[in-house]
């Protein structure tokens, strides 16, 4: 291959970072004042990490080739649960096994999706859109109103400290990306998003893979419960409500093909900074709430389509090899 | 016992319910040897095929393998005992590298520390010589597969049968809507993984592909095996008469 080609498919593959360059110029160019600042930069990436662990769970489900619709609700409800266990039902749990229950929590519950659509071979789309109503419902049935008292301040840290906060994500990310990449699970989990029956063909167990790859997306759920508990230094009822859509077009701007088989966790890290940077975009410039909604509406479109062309340049570029 | 005996079915039947899709048949491989099982769509073959290869279990009948009795009630038992297959859709991965595929579920693994990780450099150690042994001709192997002719996906595919080791390869269809070049390059790998000490059974509807390549032509026909011809004593002519003849 060329060195052009080589620099050309180089763009193509991390074109989420490029949107981020021009991105942050485009706003800094208008906002000097505040966009320059690091401390804006770095709160910045704080802010996104509790959504990012979401971002994370959907792009690991979409590279089986599924959706987990029900992950962000999940999240409200398992911060919700959680908080509920340790404030009020078993408050004398140590603090450093308290942050384990959402994790547990959100990993149960993923399964339970998981082993719906893997082993009863339920569609997706519909086992965790009714999940997504169920988890949603079970939040307020918990507990309607918010708990803003008698966490530890060691379940706290982890979304309320932005440099604890920071850290963990980037190290779990690269966990994420030396699995994918470098263990047999990774290569399986790439195997079965592109070709179900052939994985079965060749002796990969697809159903396993599916079962475990939504528990992890579980469990991911559970993180950003316990990172946005931290974060908020409360829980509300309605936590992550609707960040299910935003989170599917982090994952498909940071590359991840909605068919599956395709994605690498670094650019799903682009995808979640994009979003970020969006979202500090809006907020500077103090868009009216409604008109947000708007603007991610169509920022997952946007994301699609920026997927199908950097599918078609990434293809014509391998074709003339 | 005939030592070059590798492997022999033994009045194998196999219903779906009413239907009765094999019927008494009586087949056996021996080392070195590759059969072409021809017969019409619905004539059994595929699913004679699929009992022995584990995907679905014989009604009644009896395998041997080596002389010994053997079971096989799932793909990793074949498997076990050194049976591959080469499915007509290939089970190939479009998105994944050619080596990736070649790996798929039996990665070479090295140690780091606690850790078991994939080792890459080793996969295409092993692949570069194979790929030689077969004559395929593959720039790089991190190319994805969907971007590998007919020919060269064949060609991956047998390519896993090979390192693995198997001392029986199945390729349904592997000719099916190539090019004639493509058919060439197929028949050729079929001739590498014989003089690999591999044996081979060649299903296919063409009888000019299989009598090009096989030893012996088994022909089924409604779930019964029909004819079993050595090539030495037959013409082309003559399996082509006897097959016209069947479907009349």
């Amino acid at each position: 291959m060329s060195n052009k080609k080589k620099f050309q498919l180089f763009i193509v593959n991390n074109i989420s970072w490029v949107l981020i360059i021009v991105f942050y110029i485009f706003f800094a160019t208008l906002k000097p004042e505040g966009m320059l600042k690091l401390s804006t930069i770095s709160f910045m990436i704080y802010s996104a990490v509790p959504m990012g662990f979401i971002v994370i769970g959907v792009a690991l489900n979409l590279l089986i080739g599924c959706m987990d619709l029900s992950l962000a609700q999940m999240t409200g409800f398992i911060a919700m649960l959680s908080a509920l266990i340790i404030t009020k039902w078993i408050p004398g749990i140590p603090p450093i096994l308290q942050v384990f229950i959402p994790i547990v929590i959100g990993f149960l519950g993923g399964a339970l999706n998981g082993y719906m659509v893997a082993y009863i071979r339920l569609n997706p789309f519909l086992v965790t859109l009714g999940a997504f109503m169920a988890y949603e419902g079970a939040t307020l049935l918990l507990q309607p109103y918010p708990i803003y008292e008698g966490f530890s301040d060691c379940y706290l840290v982890f979304g309320g400290n932005g440099v604890v906060s920071i850290i963990v994500f980037i190290v779990i990310i690269l966990i994420m990306s030396l699995i994918l990449k470098y263990s047999s699970l990774g290569l399986h989990i790439y195997g079965v998003g592109g070709n179900y029956m052939s994985a079965k063909m060749v002796g990969v167990n697809p159903k396993r893979v599916q079962f475990i790859v939504f528990s992890i997306a579980g469990a991911f759920a559970g993180l950003s419960g316990l990172f946005y508990t931290g974060y908020l230094d409360s829980v509300p009822p309605s936590m992550a409500d609707g960040n299910i859509f935003l989170a599917f077009a982090g994952a498909i701007i940071g590359g991840v093909e909605q068919e599956g088989g395709r994605g690498s966790m670094i650019n799903v890290l682009a995808g979640i900074i994009f979003l970020a940077l969006i979202e500090a975009g809006l907020s500077m410039f103090n868009v009216n709430p409604y008109l947000r909604r708007v603007v991610y509406g169509i920022l997952v479109i946007v994301a699609i389509l920026i997927n199908k062309f950097r599918n078609q340049v990434r293809d014509m570029i391998l074709q003339t090899e | 016992m005939n030592s070059e005996l590798l492997l022999k079915m033994e009045n194998v039947n196999k219903r779906y319910g009413k239907i009765h899709a094999v019927k008494d048949v009586n087949l056996s491989i021996n080392k070195r040897e590759i059969v072409g099982l021809i017969g019409n769509n619905g004539a059994g073959k595929s699913t004679l095929i699929k009992t022995l290869i584990g995907v679905t279990t014989k009604t009644s009948g009896r395998f041997y393998w080596l002389g010994k009795r053997v079971e096989i009630k799932s793909v990793k038992d074949s498997r076990e005992l050194g049976i591959e297959a080469v499915y007509q859709e290939q089970a190939l991965f479009n998105k994944l590298s050619i080596s990736k595929n070649v790996f798929m579920d039996r990665e070479p693994e090295k140690s780091i520390g606690p850790f078991k990780i994939i080792d890459y450099k080793k996969m295409n150690e092993i692949i570069k010589p194979l790929f030689v042994k077969l004559k395929l001709n593959i720039p790089s192997l991190e190319r994805e597969v969907r971007f590998c002719s007919g020919g060269e996906r064949q060609g991956v595919a047998i390519a896993r049968a090979m390192h693995f080791k198997a001392r029986l390869v199945i390729l349904d269809e592997p000719t099916n809507a190539l090019s004639v070049h493509a058919v060439r390059k197929v028949l050729s790998f079929i001739e590498q993984l014989k003089n690999n000490n591999t044996s081979v059974i060649f299903i296919s509807h063409n009888i000019e592909h299989v009598y090009s390549v096989a030893d012996r032509i088994v022909v089924m026909s409604h779930g019964k095996k029909v004819f079993d011809i050595n090539k030495a004593n037959k013409s082309k002519d003559d399996i082509e008469k006897l097959l016209t003849d069947l479907s009349v």
